[in-house]
């Protein structure tokens, strides 16, 4: 539709660079590589149409460098910037300076982002848009007093947490007022031990939590669609580890309306491009809203392969305003998707293990997709993230997803650097997660059985 | 080690060169001037409004570029308002081009001296506040900034409000002679008898503070505060090296050199100088103690 | 045949290059062999230019636009000039900024590795200066 020629800097390294390299090569679009002084032998610099170096190693002087990225844009003649997830992909400033100087910035607007990434503004904007929000104290709570008056507001149980713990630290969970009495202080003395911050606040504490989220997109034309959620539960420490689509626990009435809610906040900001509302889902069924991802997700690939729809393409698309290519109808749910995220990590104690590939063997067959940028000889460099890859395995139905992904994880090697491919076959192999009855503590209960057998 | 990507990338070329379409020029983006700017020290690129927020100070040499009084006054001050502005140079001594230099100063800078004092609020507090202005005339002291200096005192001894005054100078104006060596005197006298009151005196030296105005009221502050990089020292560095014949440490005459010798209390940020004068005020509220 | 001899032949053999060996005395016979180990592949060579120690490669510290001509078209320097510490080398644009690259060193060009308005990256080498 567009016939001005587009040339687009990916802002981003390893398999998602990889990924949007594959897009733009698919869609004729020239395409231009960043890459660290450590990551001059990595795959997407080898595939791209050209690629330019942005900085020493560490990213804070690279791919966290705005000047050099932008500077790199114009040098290499480029017009649009894909920023990948994580990096720069939600940096408000850097989405500003881009419109500023005219380039396009293949995701949301600069102002849509700021919104989102401000938490308390995000859990208005929701509110407002009559999606149920976790309930909390808005804020320090600065003694017992105040904590009680919260807490007859929001009710029980709750959490206390500690404003500068994180990972899952700093945390107590109260059933009712005495344990509220009890625990109060106490956190408050521990928060300032660990974190030399004593500030707290309060948090409604959901049951048997589930991480659902809804991917979705949007085009400038005022078009919304969603695609039928992830449920990302298996995560350890904040860290996704299994994601799959559609969610075992969700039925056609709570996806259609997590759907309808994810549209409503769409368009309730302007929204557009790819993006996804995370929710958490409680055992009885009960949603309330999370956060926005105003970015293409790792996860992405879930989706694509249930749907069929290639979503990168699609912001590119967006992007370069065009219309989305498909409708709400054309959206359904063939089967079942699963993803394994591979990680260079140890198995038992999740240590990162950087080091070379010595020898790699990828699986295949129907319905197994693997996203990677590992080759044999590749060095994993220890600046970065540990994702290695991502297998991801379709199937007509969740019970044939998973004996594909058993069979997929069986077949797939990674020699020289330790990874959790073994994990990752016994979580498969598990009953819990089988049957489909797991919840964000899964990974915590599953890591203490298996150290219990060894 | 990874020649084999190259063996395919050249064979791919091949094949390319008879299937592909010819290849469009994409038109090379021009961005809007004024977007980045180089730090005038390090050449560093900065967002020019991220610069222009940190008070014009590079966020990766630190390095402190020059404020004329106007822009010093609105960082530090609530509000201002300026005294003293009817006074104008003459040429006593009717040193050659001196008026002719005068007049171009004063287009270039808009200002009308090298100085400007008045009354500011700063977080509550009356203060008397004079800014010199390296931009005009290297900031040198001739009859009017030595005047407005003085009268400047003398009005804080009047109201008993304390005297900030942000230094920045290459020193006595030649061009006035005695008439600026004067000055010295008179300022320094000036603020003797403010000082004698029992009143405040913050000094501030920015970059550079050097010669007649260091030796004279810049460096007869209560509290002597420097900011940071700032070049502070009476005689030239060569002039000093080839007199004693030695050389001189390589951060010689610098701020924290000064910090180190003792000559300066203590050496404050431009993004935290506003913070500090306040504190300082506040600590220093002798009106509303009284002795008896 | 003592123990000791035994395992001083063995480790001898070990030392050596030898693959097999067999003795035989009187009706003592010991045979020993290696297990071959496939034979490392040899790491590719880089070609790269051998290090002449008085080369000094000119980096570039910044993202940009590189430019060997000036505004009125003229070469800064070319392959063969000599340059004192400090002279202009050429420029780099970044977003509308010029810098001057300057001679870390006196010299004579060796070598000008880019064309006017190519892009560079960061610590590429753009001159050789000898």
């Amino acid at each position: 539709m567009m016939k001005k020629q587009n040339k687009i800097l990916i802002a981003n390294r390893g398999e998602i660079a990889l990924r949007v390299i594959r897009a733009c090569k698919e869609l004729g679009i020239p395409c231009v590589a960043v890459y660290s002084k450590a990551d001059q032998d990595s795959l997407h610099v080898k595939f791209a149409d050209e690629a330019i170096c942005i900085g020493e190693g560490r990213s804070a002087e690279s791919y966290l460098n705005i000047k050099n990225v932008i500077s790199a844009a114009i040098a290499t003649g480029c017009n649009s910037i894909h920023p990948g997830y994580g990096f720069l992909a939600e940096n408000e400033k850097f989405i500003e300076l881009l419109e500023r100087c005219g380039l396009t910035f293949i995701g949301p607007r600069s102002e849509v982002v700021r919104k989102f990434g401000d938490k308390a503004l995000a859990r208005r904007i929701a509110k407002e848009a009559g999606i149920p929000i976790v309930e909390g104290s808005e804020g320090i709570v600065r003694d017992l007093e105040e904590a009680k008056l919260v807490a007859a507001r929001i009710g029980f149980p709750l959490m206390i947490k500690a404003t500068a713990g994180g990972g899952g630290k700093g945390i107590s969970v109260v059933r009712d007022c005495d344990e509220l009495v009890k625990n109060f202080e106490l956190t408050r003395m521990e928060a300032e031990a660990n974190f030399g911050n004593p500030d707290v606040y309060l948090e409604k504490f959901i049951e048997k939590p589930r991480h659902i989220e809804i991917q979705f997109l949007a085009d400038c034309f005022g078009n919304v669609v969603y695609f039928p959620e992830r449920d990302c539960s298996v995560q350890r420490r904040n860290q996704k580890i299994i994601e799959e689509s559609p969610s075992p626990f969700i039925n056609e009435d709570l996806r259609r309306t997590l759907g309808e809610a994810a549209v409503r906040l769409v368009k309730a900001t302007g929204y557009a491009n790819a993006g996804t509302v995370e929710f958490i889902v409680d055992g009885e069924g009960r949603f309330y809203f999370l956060e926005v991802n105003a970015r293409i997700q790792v996860e992405h690939p879930v989706t694509e392969e249930l749907t069929g729809i290639d979503l990168v393409k699609e912001q590119i698309r967006i992007a370069y305003n065009d219309e989305l290519s498909l409708k709400q109808e054309d959206i359904r749910i063939p089967g079942h998707a699963l993803e394994c995220r591979i990680t260079a990590e140890d198995p038992l104690t999740f240590q990162p293990c950087p080091g070379p590939v010595k020898n790699l063997v990828l699986p295949g067959g129907p319905g197994v997709r693997i996203d990677t940028h590992l080759y044999n000889g590749y060095e994993v460099p220890p600046l970065y993230d540990s994702l290695l890859a991502k297998l991801v395995v379709f199937a007509p139905t969740r019970k044939e997803a998973i004996r594909k992904m058993r069979v997929a994880l069986e077949q797939f090697i990674i020699d020289g650097v330790k990874n959790n491919i073994d994990i990752l076959y016994l979580i498969l192999h598990n009953t819990n997660f089988v049957r489909g009855i797991y919840d964000t503590g899964f990974m915590k209960s599953f890591m203490e059985i298996l150290k219990g057998e060894l | 080690m990874n020649n084999f990507f190259d063996d395919r990338k050249a064979k791919l070329e091949i094949y390319q060169k008879n299937y592909r379409r010819k290849k469009e020029e994409v038109e090379k983006l021009t961005i809007p001037d004024g977007i980045f700017i180089k730090c005038p020290h390090c050449g560093d690129m900065v967002v020019r409004d991220d610069y222009e927020r940190n008070f014009r100070v590079c966020p990766k040499c630190q390095y402190h570029e020059r404020l004329n009084p106007r822009e010093r006054i609105k960082i530090t001050c609530d509000s201002f308002e300026e005294l003293y502005a009817e006074l104008r140079s003459v040429n006593p001594l009717d040193f050659p081009g001196y008026p002719e230099k005068l007049e171009s100063y004063r287009t270039e800078t808009g200002e009308e001296e090298a100085a400007v004092a008045g009354i500011g609020m700063i977080g509550g507090f009356k203060v008397a506040v004079a800014v010199l202005n390296s931009f005009f005339m290297m900031g040198s002291m001739g009859s009017v900034v030595g005047e407005k200096i003085t009268r400047l005192a003398e009005r804080a001894l009047k109201e008993r409000i304390p005297l900030l005054i942000f230094s920045a100078s290459g020193g006595a104006r030649m061009q006035e002679g005695i008439f600026s060596l004067m000055q010295m005197a008179k300022t320094a006298a000036a603020i003797r008898k403010y000082s004698d009151a029992g009143l405040l005196y913050i000094s501030v030296l920015t970059n550079p503070t050097t010669g007649g105005v260091l030796a004279s009221f810049a460096f007869l502050g209560d509290i002597i505060i420097a900011e940071p990089g700032a070049l502070i020292g009476f005689a030239g560095k060569r002039v000093i090296q080839q007199t004693i014949k030695q050389d001189l440490p390589p951060n010689f005459q610098s701020a924290e050199f000064q910090l180190e010798k003792g000559f300066v209390d203590m050496v404050v940020c431009r993004a935290k100088m506003r913070d500090t004068i306040l504190k300082l005020l506040r600590l220093h509220e002798v009106e509303k103690w009284t002795r008896n | 045949m003592e123990l000791k001899e035994i395992q001083a032949i063995i480790r001898f053999f070990e030392k050596s290059t030898l693959t097999e060996l067999e003795i035989e005395k009187g009706d003592f016979k010991i045979r020993l062999s290696k297990l071959q180990e496939k034979e490392k592949p040899q790491k590719e060579e880089k070609t790269e230019e051998a290090k002449d120690p008085e080369l000094t490669e000119v980096r570039s510290p910044l993202v940009g636009t590189f430019y060997i001509k000036d505004q009125e078209g003229k070469d800064f320097v070319r392959p063969g000039d000599f340059v004192n510490e400090g002279d202009t080398l050429c420029l780099i644009e970044a977003m509308k900024i010029m810098n001057e690259i300057t001679a870390p060193k006196s010299g004579v060009i060796q070598e000008i590795k880019l064309k006017n308005g190519d892009p560079v990256g960061f610590d590429q080498v753009l001159i050789l200066l000898k």
